[in-house]
């Protein structure tokens, strides 16, 4: 199908986000274009807006738009215990489990040779950096309870225990192929009451 | 288990269908490309969530967004309780499938109490490439055990993302290390699994052909490793020698770029008196086998789940002699509820029918 240039851009562009496929990006593209001028205005200075000040944070990884991020910079946190996750949509969570008080740390993904992430790609360094300081007892390995979540736990727990902190995993219990953003918060709270050492 | 409803909007070639089935057997009917086939296949779609044609958005009615399918199945055990399954694809191939309304409940598809289809390209599980008999064990068998089903999978993932860190050549970084242990974890667990399905399954196929063929001849199934582990051990033993595998063939792997054994594959040599029937076998004795297979994997599910599968037969029983015929009918007798495609009907098919069902162009016709 052909549309004009600025037309076919904005599918293109919409097209690049994930889950949507080029019938999808046509829809909103049309939408978009046939509703009243504010709603694309208003979309796109949203999306200049927090992609101008949303930044990760410097301890944590977590995306903020003040840094250290609010939970990082709250007294009352328990900095002795670190919850590991992949995403910050992961944070977001556990935070609704009321039941954890410690802080976060985002890796911002799971290794995963296909997507071509190895250690490197992942946030990994400010994170032994944290441990560096002696107060850290505990780092809950709460990666996604699949193949990729479980290799990154594992790698995790080698390097970690040998700085002589407890490093423990989220029970399974979660439903098979779930991921954690899904979890509802009953679960979410057995995973992770329910978490164990790992060797 | 039975089908006892089945909606269809623009599904293949059928723009709207509800259908009521027999509880017994239903043959439809009808000159080629109509849409008997695509029938079947909204059964074993929403059975099982997956097609065993093509690609999910090729189930699509030309020039429509999207199909949608929705059926209600009835297990025989539980009160009769029933399964309702809604499943929908669209033109991109994103597919939703929602069990009794819940979203994210793919393990409770009704399939895993057993759809079993027999067609005629099933002759290649014993004629064509190993993987299609893997594919016999992993999906058709495999739903038997659901943790099975589950361990594959996340298996099949490990060896991706292995086969991908050697293919980049990259093998010493520490991260190799632990997709090694992923990748041996999960293959032994697979390997365990495997071999207990396969020690109840054959067995029973072995019963099921003496039955088909007579005393005169013997078949035989042996397990092809590519691994020197067989038979059923503890999981602890088995994941010791699936390690020491993985160290004797490291030279291999880095040099090949690819985990070159395990599971995934291994095959299944099938010996009539003691001879490799894909090299000897005729065409009858290759068709008697499949017909033990697809029985053997009746017979299985109901000793295991204590439920009669839903039986779909896809042109293929006006190929079986009459012997052959009788036998299979024998089994389903009043028990399973069965669907058989023919374009031609003749008196002894409208004789064993409880329905006959006319097909033409994407429409239904019920004759009796
Ligand atoms: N996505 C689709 N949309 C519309 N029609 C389709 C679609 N996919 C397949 N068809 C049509 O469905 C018909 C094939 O149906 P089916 O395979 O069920 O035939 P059949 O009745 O089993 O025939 P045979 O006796 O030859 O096996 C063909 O005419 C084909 O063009
Ligand atoms: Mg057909
Ligand atoms: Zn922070």
């Amino acid at each position: 199908m052909q549309y004009a240039g600025a037309v076919s851009r904005l599918i293109g562009e919409l097209a690049r986000l994930p889950g949507i496929g080029s019938k999808t990006a046509q829809r909103l593209a049309f939408f978009l274009l046939n509703a009243p001028p504010e709603v694309a205005e208003n979309l796109a200075a949203a999306i200049r807006e927090a992609r101008a000040t949303v930044t990760r944070c410097s301890v944590c990884g977590n995306l903020t738009d003040i840094d250290p991020c609010a939970i990082c910079s709250d007294q009352t946190r328990d900095r002795g215990v670190i919850c590991l996750v992949q995403d910050p949509r992961d944070v977001a969570a556990v935070e609704k489990y009321r039941g954890f008080k410690g802080v976060y740390h985002v890796l911002h993904g799971a290794l995963s040779p296909l997507a071509g992430v190895g250690p490197e790609q992942l946030n990994i360094k400010s994170l032994l950096a944290r441990l560096e300081g002696g107060d850290v007892q505990e780092v809950i390995l709460a990666t996604n309870p699949d193949v990729e979540g479980d290799a990154t736990a594992l790698y995790l727990a080698r390097l970690i225990k040998p700085l002589g902190v407890r490093v423990t995993r989220i029970a399974h219990g979660l439903p098979v192929g779930a991921h954690l953003e899904y979890a509802d918060e009953i679960t979410l709270g057995k995973a992770i009451e329910g978490r164990r050492e790992i060797k | 288990m039975i089908l006892k409803s089945l909606d269809l909007v623009n599904f293949r070639n059928y723009h709207k269908l509800y259908w009521k089935p027999h509880y017994g057997i239903n043959v439809i009917t009808g000159p080629n490309a109509q849409g008997k086939t695509n029938l079947l296949e909204a059964i074993y779609l929403t059975g099982l969530g997956f097609s065993f044609r093509n690609r999910d958005r090729d189930v699509v009615r030309w020039g429509s967004d999207f199909t949608s399918l929705n059926a209600t199945y009835q297990l025989q055990r539980s009160q009769g309780l029933n399964v309702d399954v809604a499943l929908t694809v669209d033109v991109e191939g994103k597919k939703k499938v929602l069990i009794n309304g819940a979203e994210n409940k793919r393990n409770l598809l009704p399939g895993r109490f057993g759809i079993v289809l027999f067609k005629p390209d099933d002759l290649q599980i014993i004629k064509g490439p190993p993987s299609r008999r893997r594919d016999f064990i992993d999906q058709d068998l495999g739903f038997i055990d659901p943790v099975y089903h589950r361990l594959l999978q996340q298996y099949r993932r490990v060896v991706i993302q292995r086969n991908n860190l050697l293919r980049l050549g990259e093998v010493h970084q520490e991260s190799f290390q632990v997709w090694n242990e992923q990748f041996y974890r999960y293959g032994a667990e697979v390997l365990a699994r495997r071999f207990k399905l396969l020690k109840q399954f054959f067995p029973l196929v072995r019963e099921m052909y003496r039955g088909i063929a007579g005393d005169g001849e013997e078949l035989d199934m042996k397990y092809l490793s590519t691994t020197t582990l067989t038979g059923v051990k503890d999981n602890e033993q088995l994941l010791k020698d699936f390690v020491r595998e993985g160290k004797t063939r490291e030279k291999e792997e880095l040099y090949k770029k690819q985990s070159v054994f395990g599971p995934h594959r291994d095959d299944i040599v099938f010996f009539l008196n003691q001879r490799d029937v894909r090299y000897y076998g005729s065409q009858g004795q290759i068709r008697s086998i499949v017909l033990a297979l697809k029985t053997a994997q009746i017979r299985l599910f109901h000793r295991e789940i204590k439920e009669y599968p839903v039986l779909l037969l896809d042109d293929v029983l006006m190929e079986l002699d009459e012997q052959r015929q009788n036998y299979l009918m024998q089994l389903v007798s009043d028990k399973i509820q069965t669907f058989i495609t023919t374009t031609t009907l003749t008196d002894k098919i409208i004789r064993l029918s409880d329905r006959v069902y006319f097909i033409n162009k994407g429409m239904m016709k019920e004759e009796k």
